[in-house]
């Protein structure tokens, strides 16, 4: 049987492998359009999530599926199918957040300039090292996952914090300049919003490597302090 | 090594052992058959001496009385019982002291007497061989059963002659079982001796093998060491012709090996060498889409570890779609892909890269594979806008005042001549664009002076006193310094010296200088220093202006840049003097170098070697990088 089942898992790895890579350039697509407030760019990865990523979590959720009714796996094989269930929802979500974003670039392109200055509507700096870290995080959670390297999914935990912290100064920044210049608040809010999103991206993350760890370990490390 | 020991042992053993079983038997054989004869013969001669000797008695025995009739021809001698009895003692008591059967037989065959049975009982032994050869006159033998002893029995025969004439048969016969046992004997002895034979056999052959196997099993252990990858040693060349010639041509045969490995690893080395030193991305995969070997260059523009990825699958291991895809297309099509590339480095920054795929023959089993090569083409990308900024830049700065004094003569000839108020001032603003145009075509001269002289390496450079060509730039600036109440202070060592161009350097500090009195606000102070540090001399220019943003930073020093264009223009900069400055200190082997904050100013260094002889830096790619 396990002979049988072994090329299935590595068609599940291949899939899940692929679905990451694909969110994660989703991801860095909505960040650059964010970053050059590119409205195309933003549509296109909308357009993107609903219609690829959105199918092929799906494909994926039944493939695993499929699998498990028919191959009756066991020990290592189901666990690496139960965290592949577990993975694909939340890269599905990390794939909806980053449409979040791009949704963001698309209200922040349509904010009539005249009415407010275009100057003003700088990226704060600690933005640009936040989305440097989510998108990191990610990249790693990938590698972790395909690697079932522990270690770096433990690091990426921890990660986790900082982008958290990032989220806080972020917000509290933001919502300072709001009080100090209500005119950008519609701006401003909009931001507030895609850290969150990008906070989030981060949570998933953690998620996908705790996950990580109970595949590669079989302990459940959730809810707990590491 | 017992085992292999063994099995030789056991295929020689039986072997030797039939053979020498075989002979033993044939010899056993037919020493027992000549024995046998031998002994018969013997036999046969005793029982004919023993005949002969006992004849005289019997004849006597036999002999007519005085009473006898006359033998005639029908019955030619008759006994009478008392005669025949006499006969029959003797024969007892003879055959008993010789230990042989004693028989008289009479020419008709009847018996007459015999030493251990009763004649009368006896049947008619006139057909016997034995007695028809000797009723013939010569001595008759036989051999065969006999059923009044039970055993073979050898049987001899004599004619017993009176006058000429036969008048009966003498039979002895004595049975063969003391030959026999006697051949029992030998034979029990040759079987024994087999035995020991047997053990010696395989005592031989145990020898026989372990001579034979011991080169051998050398061998086994040379070509073993061999299949190990072990060259050094060789295999002794000695024993039989036959081993010693299989020892000479494995030897040949490892030495062939080793020559021919070491080729493979000293082209594979330096295949690697080439691979791992390539500027250009390499992957290799295989049929089922495995990475096989990625270099480092690739791994660094797709940011992985090239040990962690080989092996794995490309869509695993590599995270890139568009990659993916013509790896696939690659492998699907067969013919080679060409494609371009976007990748993102997870910081924000990208990286235009061009892949050439192509399939790569039966890599492994998996069957045909492919490599892709990736190039980065992030620098000529930036190179090209570079190129296309500049001709944009050029066209748009000289097409501006061209466009303004063009407008305004035509404005002069349309009427407005007529009209000195209007004519004067359309007059100077001719004026003033012609200067422009003169300005900007100056600095683009200049600049392009500076670079062929600096490629030519044809300015010369002179170990001056810096402070006093500082003082110079600063003196040329001072009238517009003042103008805007803004105050010029020079500081450094005056003993300060170092190997410059008076002339250029000079021009680059009244470009700075002048920036800096042009955007700082007025009354603010510039400050001019020169400072040495170990290896450098530095001169910096600060002023307290509005400071540069950061994202601007890296593009200042391009021709025609412009941070605030609108502001620049009116401050009647060209958008060259930075560019300049870099080419001057470029010339002087130096570097300049920027550090600004909004709202705090900017502080502007040049940075010149201590030593004259500095290499040159590249300058092939200064049209287009500023």
């Amino acid at each position: 049987m396990s002979r049988l089942i072994q090329p299935e898992i590595d068609k599940i790895k291949n899939q899940t492998g692929e679905l990451g890579t694909l969110i994660e350039e989703n991801l860095q697509r909505g960040i650059k359009a964010l970053l050059a407030n590119d409205p195309d760019l933003a549509r296109e990865v909308i357009s993107f999530d609903r219609e690829e990523i959105d199918r092929r979590e799906i494909a994926l959720e039944e493939e695993c599926l499929r699998i498990m009714a028919l191959y009756h796996p066991v020990a290592g094989d189901l666990r690496f199918l139960v965290t592949v269930l577990k993975v694909n929802g939340d890269l599905e979500r990390i794939g909806d957040l980053a449409a979040k974003i791009a949704d963001k670039v698309l209200l922040i392109s349509q904010i009539d300039t005249e009415v407010y200055d275009t100057a003003g509507m700088m990226l704060p700096a600690r933005f640009l090292a936040m989305q440097e870290k989510t998108v990191t995080m990610l990249r790693q959670t990938l590698e972790a996952f395909h690697h079932e390297d522990t270690d770096l999914a433990y690091k990426v935990c921890l990660t986790d914090d900082e982008v958290d912290r990032d989220k806080r100064a972020i917000r509290e920044e933001l919502e300072e300049t709001i009080a100090l210049n209500p005119a950008q608040h519609i701006y401003l809010a909009k931001l507030i919003g895609v850290a969150r999103s990008l906070e989030r991206i981060a949570d998933h993350c953690t998620n996908i490597c705790e996950d990580v760890i109970y595949m590669a370990q079989g302990r459940i490390v959730r809810h707990r302090l590491i | 090594m017992a085992y292999g020991n063994r099995r030789l042992l056991w295929q020689l053993y039986p072997a030797l052992l039939l053979v020498t079983l075989a002979a033993l038997l044939a010899v056993s054989w037919l020493a027992g058959t000549s024995v046998r004869n031998f002994h018969i013969e013997q036999v046969e001669s005793d029982l004919a001496a023993r005949a002969q000797l006992l004849q005289g008695k019997i004849v006597d025995l036999l002999a007519p009385g005085p009473d006898d009739p006359a033998p005639t021809a029908a019955l030619p001698y008759s006994h009478s019982p008392a005669q025949l009895a006499v006969l029959q003692a003797y024969s007892r008591q003879a055959g008993t002291a010789s230990a042989t059967r004693l028989t008289v037989v009479a020419p008709d065959g009847l018996v007459l007497a015999d030493s251990e049975q009763t004649p009368a009982e006896m049947e008619n032994h006139a057909y016997r061989p034995e007695i028809i050869a000797a009723l013939a006159g010569g001595t008759g033998r036989d051999v065969r059963f006999s059923s009044s002893v039970y055993y073979d029995t050898m049987y001899v025969a004599i004619p017993l002659e009176r006058h000429g004439q036969v008048i009966g048969v003498l039979r002895t016969a004595i049975p063969l079982t003391a030959v026999d046992e006697a051949l029992t004997d030998i034979y029990r002895r040759i079987a024994l001796s087999g035995l020991v034979i047997a053990l010696l056999v395989a005592v031989t052959a145990w020898f026989i093998a372990r001579r034979l196997s011991r080169p051998l099993e050398e061998m086994k252990a040379g070509a073993e060491r061999f299949a190990a990858g072990e060259f050094a040693g060789r295999i002794a060349e000695s024993g039989a012709e036959e081993t010693a010639a299989l020892a000479r041509a494995m030897n040949r045969m490892a030495s062939q090996l080793d020559q021919r490995l070491r080729t493979i690893d000293r082209q594979r080395n330096q295949l690697q060498t080439v691979f791992c030193s390539m500027v250009d991305g390499v992957i290799t995969v295989d049929g089922a889409e495995r990475v096989v070997e990625i270099n480092q260059a690739a791994a660094d523009l797709l940011a992985v570890e090239p040990d962690r990825v080989k092996g794995k699958n490309i869509r695993v291991a590599i995270r890139n779609s568009a990659l993916q895809d013509l790896i696939r297309q690659v492998l699907e099509r067969g013919e080679p892909v060409e494609g371009e590339l976007t990748l993102l480095d997870g910081k924000g920054g990208e990286h235009f890269c061009q892949a050439h795929g192509a399939r790569l023959a039966e890599l492994n089993e998996q069957g045909p594979g492919a490599v892709l090569v990736i190039t980065d083409v992030t620098r000529l990308r930036r190179l090209e806008n570079l190129r296309r900024d500049f001709v944009a830049n050029v066209s748009h700065e000289l097409k501006t005042p061209i466009t303004s004094i063009e407008g305004f003569a035509e404005t002069l000839l349309d009427g407005a001549l007529d009209e000195p108020e209007e004519a004067r001032r359309f007059a100077g603003i001719i004026l003033q664009q012609s200067r422009r145009l003169h300005a900007i075509v100056e600095d683009l001269l200049t600049l392009s002076r500076i670079e062929q002289e600096g490629r030519r390496q044809a300015v010369p450079l002179q170990e001056l006193p810096l402070l006093e060509t500082l003082q110079a730039a600063v003196q040329a600036c001072s009238r517009r310094a003042a103008d805007r109440g803004m105050s010029l202070e020079l500081r450094g060592p005056a003993r300060l010296r170092a190997w410059i161009n008076p002339a250029l350097l000079e021009q680059a500090l009244i470009n700075l200088v002048d920036n800096a009195v042009k955007y700082a606000p007025a009354d603010s102070p510039v400050i001019i220093e020169a400072e040495e540090t170990a290896r450098e001399i530095l001169v910096r220019v600060r002023d307290r202006g509005p400071g540069i943003p950061a994202a601007a930073l890296p593009r200042i020093f391009e021709r025609f840049y412009r941070v605030d264009k609108a502001r620049s223009a009116r401050l009647g900069g060209t958008g060259l003097g930075l560019a300049i400055v870099k080419h001057i200190v470029q010339v002087h082997h130096g570097r300049v170098s920027v550090a600004s904050s909004v709202g705090q100013g900017s502080t502007f260094t040049i940075h010149l070697p201590k030593t004259a002889a500095g290499p040159l830096p590249s300058l092939n790619q200064n049209l287009t990088e500023g």
